[in-house]
């Protein structure tokens, strides 16, 4: 009786919600350097900080042949010294001042952003046009550098139980043809073989205004940012030559492919079950994000309760729409409860692919999935360094700064059918491929 | 005329076909100077008591639909009764564990579904519930915060499970070097006022009785001694009717203060250590009385202890990681309650370099008391604290949190408005005073939680009084240590095969090299890993203690080997700083 009450009540403040909630566009303003520098802008005087971000248009898939790994090496040498900059001199620059900042290689873009105060902006910036151009690494920076990235490697990949399934064999096992079978992290080998000379050859390719976008939230004055932006990132030179692009397509798939895979330090077996995912651009990217809360977002979504919970078959069970610029990966895994075999995980997952296939998703699952993405995308827009963290995913994924406009629209029109209509049209058996993680035996 | 058409031609074959040389303009050799700080204006909140006492702060935030509440009271662990201690975090954690209204269950799921989140939590000085959802939700999530805090039930089963887990973390909190130092350092610099208590004991845990949960929370969750806090896309009349409407007919009781003993005075430097055998660290904190939350002279501290080791660009970590290498880092923090506080420096050293360490330490707080500290330190340190403010302050939450501290300690209701003038008002000499007034070397209270046998004859020299306990908290026997200093009874010299164990799987097998001159060790050690050398080894008795730095794969790793030594058998444990507990091992000599 209660719980019918309930259902009442919510039924309400759902439909009051999806009528009455209205957010503010973001007011972008976006130009382009004669160089090719691409500068993105978004004043708000709200708060005296501000964030910069600079995305460079080169990820883990533009690794060059036989350096994987490259990318994400490449961005720890953008904190060495420059010309005119210490080794660690960002650091210093926005922690000293009470700000942050960091870096991350994606597969297909690499991002540099810092939080400060917002008199330090054209400091920041000033620091930012120093290394797009004035990168300086030497041989002992680049050495030690490259210890600390294969250090990475061997704590988030071998010293992992699940390190080699998730961080290596997915990739490599699912796609054939596209860059992305090579994974980000890379490995011992070819980190190893990567040279002082790789480092300067792929900073000319990639790092150059024409590559980059700069982008700028928070408090400022247009014509200040104007005026810095020219003067620090205007007379960067634009290089002749053309920046290489990956041009290979992915086939989809016409059968399924299984294999199994071992580790010697895999406590419980797993499984991961993979199809290929639409393009970012593709409008089936919003109901995905919604049936990846509704099956895995925390105890109430379906694969923990039926995985985990009700048969006790495994220890976590989750769904990951891993979403990118080329056609990415759509992975269902579980990793088994004691004594239980990645047979009966695959068939637990499965079980639930049909039933949210053939029957769709509730409304009231649907609702609580938009709440909880609404509420999401809300709070990262809370501060200056989330606004253009949203604005950067917008230009990386969608191309364009604007489309981050759309985000809560989108989320809030999706349809239980449409929800459901995805789950049947990127999951067909002959599409899978599936993969069995165990404990390696000894002979 | 010509000649400088050719420069000119020069220079503009050189700006557009050598980027290299346009880098190197004049503007781009220095960072520019940053602008003037910019203020920045925070608005005051509405305030209002309620009939029942329950005081309402309202500050509406309308960038973006959403909202955060705090509902806190003053009241907080101290206020255990003595013969319940853990009884307010018991409770307080239990409030959201089934209501009148809803199970557990039902409660996270309302919760989870409209996207929104409440928590539940206690300190030493206040418990506090706090929530965040879209502003849509207010309403719904109000309902939810009225429901855990005037209707829990504390269900007897859900009561089971939180002793159970409530026990489970108590003992893996024994095994924390961190826990274990602040343990002691309550004891030392609070004696009986109730600060000194960190937490239940597991026995405190297993009394806990459903009733005395009752019982306790009709009296103290009272409206009368609490403030809620709203702070977001709220219309303030609407929402001060809401909360009327939930929480207006919540019924005041009776605030009690209580009094508690004075910390006490303390007159020398101490050294207390906590023995934790096989330690491969040794966790230093240096603490001292200081100030409670309120003082007058917060302000000063702040700035000088951002001077002192609060951050990585401070003096205490400049010296003892950057410069000599001893720790990843060094620190200094006053803790401020309500009541009292105390000052700390910190690290966690190699277990070799403990003694150098403490000279470090006290030769940076003898310097920042004795030294006026430069223009530019003091300018730093400002320029940090009134950086990291604004950027505090961005989110709802960030905003909540500041002003929930305001309320709930009694500062200046100007604070957030003024704070950035008063840490900029702030003078060398101010610094020097407070430094002299608050950080007092010659009456610290030395903690220090490693092994007891390496760390005694380093530290000695620190403290005329020097104590031992052992990681369960009991006081042991100091002449047992000086009895120890035994003289070899074995010969370690020779080739050893070591066999390790870990999580029940043998690992490869490593090989150390020995040679032994009266009680001291020197030798080398190899496996499939990497190599390595042997350190401050040494013989007493029949057993073999040894720190050995390595190198595995490219990074360095220190572990300490300790065994008991018979003919060509040794067993024992090897420890690192990187994994929570030693691992076993045997090892065999070749002959």
């Amino acid at each position: 009786m209660r719980g019918f009450l309930f259902s009442g009540f919510l039924f309400l403040i759902l439909f009051s919600f999806s009528n009455s909630q209205r957010v503010e566009p973001m007011k972008i303003k976006q130009r382009t350097l004669p160089n090719g520098l691409q500068v993105v802008s978004l004043q708000d005087n709200s708060t005296a900080t501000v964030a910069i971000r600079v995305l460079y248009k080169v990820g883990s898939k533009d690794d060059p042949e036989g350096r994987s790994g490259f990318a994400h090496l490449f961005e720890h040498l953008m904190f060495k010294s420059t010309k005119n900059m210490k080794s660690e001199m960002i650091d210093r620059l926005t922690e000293d001042v009470g700000g942050y900042n960091n870096a991350s290689t994606w597969d297909d873009f690499t991002n540099y952003y810092e939080v400060v105060p917002s008199n330090y902006l054209e400091t920041l910036l000033w620091a930012e046009a120093e290394r797009m151009v004035n990168l300086n690494v030497d041989e002992a920076n680049f050495l030690s550098e490259r210890d600390v990235v294969k250090e990475e490697f061997r704590q988030r990949i071998l010293a992992q139980p699940y390190g080699m399934l998730f961080g290596q064999y997915i990739e490599k096992l699912s796609f054939t043809v596209h860059p992305y079978r090579r994974p980000g992290i890379g490995n011992l080998e070819e980190l190893e073989a990567a040279t002082l000379e790789d480092v300067q050859k792929f900073y000319k390719t990639f790092y150059r205004p024409d590559n980059a976008v700069l982008i700028v939230v928070g408090d400022f004055r247009q014509e200040d940012l104007d005026f810095w932006v020219n003067k620090y990132f205007g007379r960067i030179p634009k290089p002749e030559s053309e920046i290489p692009r990956v041009r290979v397509i992915e086939p989809e798939r016409t059968e399924e492919k299984r294999f199994v895979k071992t580790a010697p330090n895999v406590p419980f077996p797993a499984v991961a079950i993979t199809y290929l995912a639409p393009p970012s651009d593709s409008k089936d990217v919003p109901a995905l994000r919604i049936a990846e809360i509704i099956l895995s977002e925390g105890e109430s979504s379906r694969l923990y309760q039926s995985l985990v919970y009700r048969q006790r078959l495994a220890q976590e069970a989750a769904f990951d729409a891993d979403i990118r610029v080329d056609k990415g990966l759509l992975i269902f895994y579980s990793i088994a409860s004691e004594g239980k075999t990645p047979e009966q995980l695959e068939k637990a997952l499965m079980d639930e692919l049909k039933r949210i296939q053939q029957a769709g998703v509730t409304q009231r699952e649907l609702q609580k999935a938009k709440n909880q993405l609404i509420t999401q995308v809300l709070k990262e827009r809370e501060t200056n360094d989330g606004k253009a963290s949203a604005i950067e995913r917008a230009i990386a994924f969608r191309g364009n700064a604007e489309a981050v406009n759309l985000e809560i629209q989108e989320i809030k029109s999706v349809t239980a059918l449409d929800v459901q209509n995805v789950m049947k049209k990127y999951f067909a058996d002959n599409k899978r491929v599936v993969i069995y993680y165990v404990q390696e035996r000894k002979e | 005329m010509k000649k400088s058409l050719l420069i000119v031609f020069v220079m503009f074959v050189l700006f557009v076909n050598n980027g290299a040389q346009v880098m190197n303009e004049e503007f781009r050799k220095k960072p520019p100077e940053p602008l003037k700080e910019i203020p920045f204006s925070i608005g005051k909140p509405f305030e209002k008591t309620l009939k029942n006492g329950l005081k309402v702060v309202i500050f509406e935030n309308k960038r973006l639909p959403i909202v955060n509440f705090r509902l806190g009271f003053r009241f907080g662990q101290i206020n255990d009764p003595p013969d319940s201690i853990g009884l307010t975090a018991a409770t307080v954690e239990m409030l959201n564990q089934g209501t009148k209204k809803r199970t557990s269950k039902q409660f996270a799921e309302e919760v989870e579904s409209i996207g929104a989140s409440i928590a539940a939590s206690s300190s030493s000085d206040n418990i506090v519930i706090s929530g965040s959802c879209l502003s849509i939700y207010e309403e719904a999530v109000l309902e939810l915060m009225a429901d855990m805090v005037l209707n829990p039930i504390f269900p007897e089963n859900e009561l089971n499970l939180y002793k159970q887990n409530t026990i489970e973390a108590l003992k893996f909190q024994r095994s924390q070097p961190s826990f274990l130092a602040e343990e002691q350092v309550a004891r030392l610099i609070y004696g009986n006022h109730p600060y000194s208590i960190v937490g239940p004991k597991e026995s405190d845990v297993e009394k806990l009785k459903r009733e005395r949960l009752i019982e306790f929370h009709k009296k103290v969750l009272i409206p009368n001694n609490a403030v809620f806090i709203v702070v977001g896309d709220v219309d303030t009349k609407n929402t001060l009717k809401k909360i009327e409407k939930f929480f207006g007919k919540w019924q005041p009781g009776e605030v009690k203060v209580q009094n508690f003993d004075s910390p006490p005075l303390r007159n020398e430097r101490t050294i207390t250590i906590v023995d934790r055998k096989g330690s491969a660290q040794a966790n230093i904190v240096i603490s001292n009385l200081a100030i409670r939350r309120n003082h007058p002279d917060y302000f000063p501290v702040l700035v000088m202890n951002q001077i002192l080791g609060a951050g990585a660009s401070s003096r205490l970590f400049m010296n003892l990681r950057e410069s000599k290498g001893y720790t990843y880092g060094a620190y200094s923090n006053f803790d401020m309650r309500r009541l009292a506080g105390n000052f700390e420096a910190s690290a966690e050293v190699r277990t070799a370099v403990t003694a150098d360490a403490l000279k470090e330490f006290f030769y940076e707080l003898d310097r920042i008391r004795n030294e006026k500290v430069s223009e530019k330190e003091l300018q730093d340190a400002k320029n940090y604290l009134t950086g990291v403010f604004p950027i505090r302050l961005e989110t709802q939450e960030g905003l909540t949190s500041l002003i929930t501290q305001q309320q709930l300690f009694d500062l200046p209701k100007d604070y957030l408005q003024t704070y950035r003038d008063k840490v900029n008002a702030v003078t060398a000499e101010d610094v020097s005073r407070v430094a002299k007034q608050y950080i007092l070397p010659d009456k610290a209270a030395i903690v220090i939680v490693g092994d007891a046998e390496d760390l005694l004859d380093q530290v000695k020299a620190y403290a005329s009084k020097i104590e031992i306990f052992d990681t369960q908290g009991r006081r042991q026997n100091l002449d047992d240590y000086a009895k120890r200093d035994e003289k070899p009874l074995v010969d370690v010299s020779g080739k050893w095969q070591l066999t390790v164990e870990a999580q029940g799987q043998q690992l490869p097998p490593l090989s150390i090299t020995l040679e032994q001159k009266g009680a001291e060790v020197k030798g080398s050690f190899e496996s499939i890993f990497g190599k390595g050398e042997i350190v401050s080894g040494k013989v007493r008795g029949r057993r073999f203690i040894a720190n050995v730095n390595a190198s595995f794969q490219g990074q360095n790793l220190e572990f300490r080997i300790d065994a008991e030594v018979n003919e060509d058998q040794m067993k024992g444990m090897i420890s690192t700083q990187m994994i929570p507990t030693p691992l076993q091992f045997s090892g065999k000599r070749e002959r």
